[in-house]
């Protein structure tokens, strides 16, 4: 290699040859030597160590340049230069002027070094080779034939300690380091090996293979260099590989030398520089797979991270990728540069890729260990029996499978339109004019506070890109992951993974999800997935500490003194879980209130009354703050038959299931559901059996089970003072209560029964085992048909007789019993419900109760009319209201089925061939169909003898003149969105609750609205031409949206922010 | 993190805790066992609230948000000089009615306002000549009520309506002897098809003619069957079952008798269902005076029915609260036929009026009307009346249209229970209800029969009529046109309020 070319740019002096360097290659120590403009004096010592270590290289032919990053005009270049000089002799000292970052940096010596016959060896200054480290990595890569080798890096302070021996990087440059944290050198990470990429603090490289790719990356000064250049070196064909034998120690704290805003952004800057390298450096043939699988990746990862641990990186991959398209030009000259080097196929450098997720690999390993860790302690201390991982392991594989398997024609075919499985019609950006709108549409209308579901179905709406039908699939097929995570979150409180396998089993052992997702009730899988994460949070804010550690006859509770930050990010966790599953279903609050009332009984009995009130005051206060996040929409229930709103419809009289059908969760179709009576076994067994710290919970989780199921009997009988929700929802704090009871019944087996002599209960704990596996068998039965026996006709199916398109600007009212009705019931008492649907097919919106107006009052009153018998003109109580058809749904095949009807509410078909306005137009045994012959359209210009009716109100004006005739005007789907056409002068009637928020305009001049029929809103045009009629949004409404996002917000940071740490990056 | 150790614990304490909390869970469990035990309750659903005997004609239990009344129909081509409805509105305000009249043609609708306190009377033919036409009567309440009355040169008629369609028809009596003609008119006020099925019984027995099997009665019209031409001519007795197998219907009847030993003209609704038991009110015998019970069996098996006689000269036991009466007959009825039981043959039972009460012991059904021909001077005339069923004997009855004060034996009470009672009767008039001076504590003895006067101090308006215990109340009206005779028409019974 020539020596420094003096002409090439202005350097103090040349860097000289060493003496009898002839028969081995030359190498350029290069040394990036960085001081920060403000620090003056003597240079940092490890920089000394590090320019001492260089001088200590035993290799003959070596040559050396330090660049400073810096002006030699400063004060701190004095230090320097005097430094360099008293370690480095004959170094060449280069002041850069600036600091351009260590790659810009490095590159300067493809200006300063002629030749391409030797080697260039980088180095971070605060990184100590050991003497020989040079001649290794030369002799290696003679050996080896690399382009590329690396030392490995072990910690500045404790050499014992690995650093670095290299990193293997996934297709989508996720990097596993190969070590872990803190791991011990214990020479097991002492083979040469090819990794795909070497750290930046210790390089040697081929001067020509550096030369031909052009040097580092000069647009990433400080992160991701090293992938970046690693992996185009690979495009060349050219070996990257570590060279154990060749030692480095490398302090690296790069957080401490940058200044406190560049540090924060560094895990963001990271995840971009990721993400712009593989899309710069995959190939083109690739490129699409690799996209799509970052796309994927990223929502998943954004999913799980909102609920774990890591939400800020999470976040940061998701703003790099949406933000990648801005950095196409730079994108695109990366990938033209390596185009022009690049020699080998992108499959032979993926093949040097590591499989599967490299995030996912190391969040495993190091989860394994923590918890290896905490289990050795424990066993330490109490003698526990450790489970092997591989149970975690085969657990989550189990229930990975099962969830892919049982669903595995859901997966693919989507979810059936059953039950409350409405699919999303509606994508992220209709969801959220929607709400922003302040006009609900649902049922009559109204001008109302939106319920927030809906906007955070839009939020998550984002996330899938808009894919409402992926979406829909995901929110119904994962929900009871979620659960199952949640519990096995929860069940750390035994402190013993054979508790977590326990409980988590158990909880997935209850047909209860599967029959939900059988009979289509999604209330019931979202409390399902809700709960045990709410309860974990309670627990930690209660500081309930893990069982394992106390004695066996110490029945007690024990207590941590959590941390103020961790005990408020945990308060803000439950309050948001809280929040999203009340969004979607309010009785939610009714099984946090057991848990916690439950639970406060067991806990003062054992003596911590204080403790106690804290299950009620955090469950309290987290629901009150989650009412707080529904403002407005909160306030709608705050009007009469609130309770109904918050419970859903009562089936007078009760359900009737029994308590066989409940207390084996058959809410749905699961075969052979009554084997899970089973599951109770361990659970009474637990509370025989269970001793120490464990026994409380034993206590707790038998305690909710037994007084939810009670519940859940007293109000399927109809012996509530008031209803209560759903089975499918109730039913949860009774699965929960089991698979508390069952997690303490696991530590117990691991801890105290394991140590005590033969007895009673070793006996007990088999046969709690065999009952337990008998009571798995329904649920893996559910896989079988891979639907989770979900049907293939829905009732949605059968409502597609009702005209569909064009002449669809009616509404359909359902009577019958409220647990078959498709959309959310209101109750009319004696058995009957009934709802409406706009449209021939319901919505995401007809979920949500109905509120309250004159309209739905006027639907009530001929609802009741029908089934007592007060009139025979209710077709002409509902025309006005747009009620074209009375559909009574019998079997859904979700809540009814054939082999199991809930059979149609007694009278009611008599009681609808009395009318005198209904034509029935389809019957069969799963629904009827009756066609109102009075019913006018829901936006329509009124027949002439009918305007003198819409004068008046009342029964007199609707019953005693038949307004049938109208003729259908300004239809559109989404109410909202407002709507034009040309128009004769008339009476221009809307058939939503009267309003002067609906705005219409002939011709430009406005219009105004009045009253029609005392209920609804009509225009009387005195003159022809185009119409619009729009819906006014108030400035209020507009005002509050923005302060209830800002309060989702607040608590959304408050609980996803995490205590700073150091950012330990690899520079 | 620091670890607490939030108190103390002691075996004692220890087993008291674990006590107490396994004696919750054991308290849950009995719970469960106790709750399980309990008969589930039943849900009521819309049958509840269905109406007995619904489709019989009786003034509906408030509230209601509206009332459809439906009525029998006029035939126009067959003599009638007019026909209307009458609505009666007692209550202090106007009420609306819509009027619907149902023609093979379609449907007309109009709209009647009737002021508070008076009746109002509504066409129907509107100059219609031929073809029937059946009105019904929307009314917002459940208190104004509506009769339909025919004028006719035989005589004129006064029907009750009915507040429900039904699914089947029955009709005990018929003639089409010597050119009587007989008409059935089905009326489908439903928006869909009617199907239905005719059969008619004479005395060889029951016929179902192929052409009157599945007859379709198109929605919202009528259709008019005249029996002469359906192939009952000429017949003695006729009595036709019209029943749908789609569909609900009103049927009604109108019949001019000119042979066989009657004269008159009726019309009236049919019986929307067989009974057990049924009252009659104006069983009245003497010199020219043929009374008859028309028994019609339209079951499969045969029946015996027993007719008994109460009144004067006739006695109940109170202390057992079975009426022992002094005339009583029994008769059997074969399946599918139809029996007279002639009254003046019925041993032991005194001449005047008494009321009947008609029963099977085994609770089988079947249906009766009762027929007073009587001569007077030269003329006679014939007056059809059907039964009220037992169980809308009771103690509140209206009388929609009046009686025209002066009319003697105006009304006609019949206690159907073994304890005496007293009736009151009042009336509506211009300044509301009130009580008929003359008429506020008219006696009726256990099981007896009371016939009054209306005195000239009444008015025409509608009347209330009120008793202690369950009484069956039957109007005499005058055929008009100074024709001999009466005809007769039930009032409406008011069933005991039901709360809704």
């Amino acid at each position: 290699m020539a020596p420094v070319s003096e002409g090439a740019s202005p350097v103090s002096q040349p860097v000289p040859s060493a003496p009898g360097s002839s028969d081995v290659p030359a190498v350029v120590a290069v040394m990036v030597l960085h001081q920060p403009e403000a620090v003056s004096g003597a240079v940092a010592p490890w920089c000394n160590t590090s320019l001492l270590a260089l001088a200590a290289q035993d290799y003959p032919n070596l040559q050396h340049l330090v660049l400073v990053t810096g002006r030699q005009d400063t004060s701190a270049a004095g230090p320097i230069t005097d430094a360099v000089a008293t370690a480095l002799p004959t170094a060449v000292v280069r002041f850069l002027g600036a600091n351009p970052g260590f790659g810009p940096a490095c590159n300067t010596v493809l200006d300063l070094v002629e030749g391409d016959a030797g080697f260039f060896c980088f180095v971070h200054d605060d990184v100590a080779l050991a003497p020989d480290a040079i001649t290794r990595l030369v002799e290696e890569l003679y050996r080896t034939n690399a382009g590329l080798v690396g030392p490995k890096l072990v910690d500045w302070d404790e050499p014992t300690l690995l650093q670095h021996v290299g990193m293997q990087v996934d297709r989508l440059g996720e990097r596993d380091p190969i070590v872990d944290v803190s791991e011990k050198d214990q020479e097991q990470h002492d083979a040469v090996r090819d990794v795909f990429v070497l750290p930046t603090a210790c390089l040697l490289v081929r001067a020509d293979l550096f030369r031909t790719i052009g040097g580092f990356e000069s647009t990433l000064p400080l992160v991701g260099d090293d992938l970046d250049l690693c992996w185009r070196v690979h495009t060349t064909g050219a070996r990257v590989v570590i060279v154990p034998s060749a030692v480095g120690r490398h302090r690296e704290r790069i957080s401490e030398r940058l200044p406190e805003s560049s540090g924060d952004q560094l895990p963001a800057l990271a995840e971009r520089e990721r993400i712009n390298t593989v899309l710069s450096l995959t190939s083109t043939s690739r490129l699409p797979l690799v996209i799509v699988e970052l796309v994927i990746f990223t929502v998943a990862q954004l999913f799980i991270g909102l609920f774990a641990s890591n939400a800020r990186r999470s976040l940061a991959t998701a703003r790099a990728l949406v933000a990648a398209p801005l950095a196409f030009g730079d994108i695109h000259r990366r990938r033209a540069r390596v185009k022009a080097h690049r020699l080998v196929g992108d499959d032979e450098v993926h093949a040097l890729q590591a499989r599967g997720s490299a995030r996912l690999s190391v969040w495993l390993r190091r989860r394994a260990r923590t918890t290896g860790v905490a289990e050795s302690e424990a066993n330490k201390a109490g003698g526990v029996v450790a489970t092997s991982q591989r149970s975690t392991v085969l657990l989550w594989i189990i229930v990975a499978l099962g969830t892919v398997v049982g669903g595995r024609s859901l997966w693919l075919h989507g979810v059936e339109d059953i039950g409350q499985f409405v699919r999303f019609e509606s994508g992220p950006r209709d969801l959220l004019a929607t709400y922003s709108s302040g006009w609900w549409a649902s049922t009559f209308g109204e001008v109302a506070a939106i319920p927030s579901g809906i906007a955070l179905l839009a939020g998550a709406g984002v996330m899938t890109f808009g894919n409402m039908g992926l979406l829909h699939t995901l929110l119904v097929l994962l929900l009871p992951i979620i659960g199952y995570i949640g519990v096995w979150q929860f069940a750390s409180v035994f402190g013993v993974r054979r508790a977590r396998l326990f409980a988590t089993s158990v909880y997935a052992a209850v047909p209860l999800p599967y029959a939900a997702l059988a009979s289509g009730r999604w209330s019931g899988l979202i409390v399902y997935a809700a709960l045990p994460w709410v309860a974990h949070c309670a627990r930690i804010i209660v500081g309930h500490r893990a069982t394992s550690l106390s004695a066996p006859l110490d029945a007690r509770d024990y207590f941590v003194l959590t941390s103020d930050v961790r005990r408020r990010r945990t308060f803000a966790t439950m309050t948001l879980i809280t929040a999203v599953t009340v969004a979607f279903e309010p009785a939610f609050i009714a099984t946090v209130g057991i848990v916690s009332v439950v639970w406060f009984i067991v806990t003062g009995i054992h003596g911590a009354w204080k403790r106690a009130t804290v299950w009620m005051s955090a469950s309290l206060a987290a629901v009150m703050l989650a009412i707080v996040l529904h403002l407005p929409w909160a306030t709608t229930y705050v009007q009469s038959g609130w309770w109904d709103k918050l419970m859903g419809a009562a089936v007078p009289g009760g359900r009737g299931a029994g308590l066989a059908s409940l207390a084996r969760f058959d809410v749905g179709d699961v075969p052979l559901a009554w084997l899970s009576i089973g599951l109770y076994v361990p659970v009474a067994v637990a509370l025989i059996v269970v001793r120490g710290a464990r026994s409380p919970w034993a206590l707790r989780g038998a305690l909710l089970a037994a007084v939810a199921l009670v519940l859940a009997v007293l109000d399927d009988r109809a012996l509530l003072p008031a209803h209560a929700a759903e089975p499918a929802v109730m039913l949860v704090p009774v699965a929960f209560g089991m698979a508390v009871a069952c997690g303490a019944l696991g530590a117990s087996l691991s801890i105290d029964i394991r140590r005590a002599r033969f007895g009673w209960r070793q006996p007990l704990g088999a046969i709690a085992g065999v009952a337990l596996l008998i009571g798995l068998l329904p649920s893996l039965l559910a896989t079988v048909n891979g639907r989770w026996n979900q049907t293939r006709t829905s009732l949605t199916q059968l409502l597609g007789q009702l005209p569909q398109e064009g002449d669809s600007d009616y509404r359909v009212m359902f009577l019958g019993d409220a647990r078959v009705l498709p959309v959310a019931p209101v109750n009319l008492g004696w058995g009957v419900a009934y709802g409406v649907m706009n449209g021939p097919r319901p919505v995401t919106a007809d979920m949500w109760e109905p509120y309250q107006s004159d309209a739905t009052a006027l639907a009530e009153v001929a609802a009741r009319g029908i089934v007592r018998g007060t009139t025979a003109r209710a077709g002409r109580l509902l025309a006005p209201l747009g009620v074209r058809f009375v559909v009574v749904p019998i079997i859904d095949n979700a809540a009814s089925r054939r082999d199991e009807p809930v059979v149609a509410p007694r009278g009611l078909a008599d009681a609808l061939a009395s009318q005198l306005d209904l034509r029935r137009r389809f019957a069969s045994p799963d629904l009827v169909i009756y066609e109102n012959t009075s019913w006018i359209p829901v936006r329509s210009m009124l027949a002439t003898n009918s305007i003198e009716a819409s004068l008046s109100g009342g029964a007199v004006s609707l019953i005693a003149t038949d307004i049938a005739g109208a003729t259908s005007i300004l239809h559109t789907d989404r109410d909202e969105q407002g709507t034009a056409s040309v128009i004769d002068a008339g009476t221009v009637h809307v058939a939503v609750p009267f309003t002067s928020s609906w705005n219409l305009t002939v011709g430009g001049e406005p219009v105004i609205a009045r009253p029609a029929f005392g209920v609804t809103t009509a225009f009387d045009v005195p003159r022809g031409g185009t119409a619009v009629l729009e819906f006014d949004t108030s400035f209020a409404r507009s005002v509050l949206i923005l302060l209830q996002f800002g309060l989702w917000v607040f608590v959304f940071v408050l609980a996803v922010s995490r205590p700073r740490k150091a950012v330990v990056m690899q520079q | 993190m620091t670890t607490l150790e939030v108190h103390s614990t002691s075996p004692v304490r220890r087993f008291i805790r674990r006590a107490i909390n396994t004696a919750l869970v054991a308290a849950a469990v009995a719970t469960l066992v106790y709750v399980e035990r309990l008969s589930p309750a039943e849900q009521e659903g819309a049958q509840a609230a269905r109406v007995p005997l619904a489709a019989f004609a009786q003034q509906p239990a408030p509230p209601r948000i509206s009332t459809s009344w439906f009525c029998p129909g006029v035939a126009a081509g067959d003599g009638l000089s007019a026909g209307r409805v009458v609505v009666a509105n007692p209550t202090d305000v106007d009420v609306t009615a819509a009027v619907t009249l149902l023609s093979a043609d379609g449907q007309e609708q109009r709209q009647v306002v009737v002021p508070a306190r008076t009746q109002t009377s509504v066409d129907v033919l509107n100059g219609r000549t031929v073809g029937v036409v059946v009105p019904i009567v929307e009314v917002i309440g459940a208190l104004a009520s509506v009769e339909q009355q025919t004028e006719f040169a035989a005589g004129d008629v006064t029907a009750s309506c009915t507040t429900a369609t039904s699914s089947s028809w029955y009709f005990a009596d018929g003639i089409t002897l010597d050119g009587s003609s007989m008409r059935i008119m089905i009326a489908n006020p439903f928006p869909e098809t009617a199907v239905v099925d005719v059969a008619f019984t004479t005395v060889d027995g029951r016929r179902r003619p192929t052409k009157l099997q599945g007859l379709l009665i198109e929605p919202r019209s009528v259709r008019s069957l005249s029996m002469p031409d359906e192939g009952a001519a000429d017949e003695q007795r006729v009595a036709v079952e019209v029943k749908t197998t789609t569909g609900k219907i009103v049927a009604a009847r109108a019949q001019h008798y000119l042979g066989g030993g009657r004269l008159g003209y009726s019309t009236m609704l049919g019986v929307p269902q067989p009974l057990s038991k049924w009252w009659f009110a104006g069983g009245n015998t003497g010199p020219n005076i043929v009374e008859q019970l028309v028994l019609f069996n339209p079951g499969e098996e045969d029946i015996n029915v027993d007719a008994v006689f109460t009144g004067a000269g006739l006695s109940g036991d109170i202390a057992t609260g079975v009426a022992v009466p002094s005339a009583t007959t029994s008769v059997a009825v074969p399946a599918g036929e139809v029996v007279l039981v002639n009254a003046g043959n019925v041993e032991g039972l005194p001449e005047g009026v008494h009321g009947i009460s008609v029963s099977t012991k085994d609770g089988s059904t079947f249906v009766a009307e009762h027929v007073i021909n009587q001569r007077v001077a030269k003329s006679n005339f014939t007056a059809v009346m059907t039964g009220v069923p037992d169980q809308l004997a009771t103690t509140t009855w209206r009388v929609p249209s009046g009686v025209t004060p002066g009319t003697p034996r105006a009304l006609t009470f019949v206690n159907t229970t073994v304890f005496d009672t007293t009736v009151r009767v009042s009336a509506i008039g211009p300044g509301g209800e009130f009580p008929i001076p003359s008429l506020q504590s008219v006696t009726l003895p256990a099981s007896g029969v009371t016939v009054i006067d209306m005195p000239l101090d009444a008015t025409s308006g509608e009347l209330i009529v009120q008793a202690d215990q369950p009484i069956v109340v039957q109007r005499r009206l005058s055929r008009g046109r100074q024709l001999v005779g009466f005809s007769g028409v039930l009032a409406l019974p008011q069933p005991i309020e039901v709360a809704r």
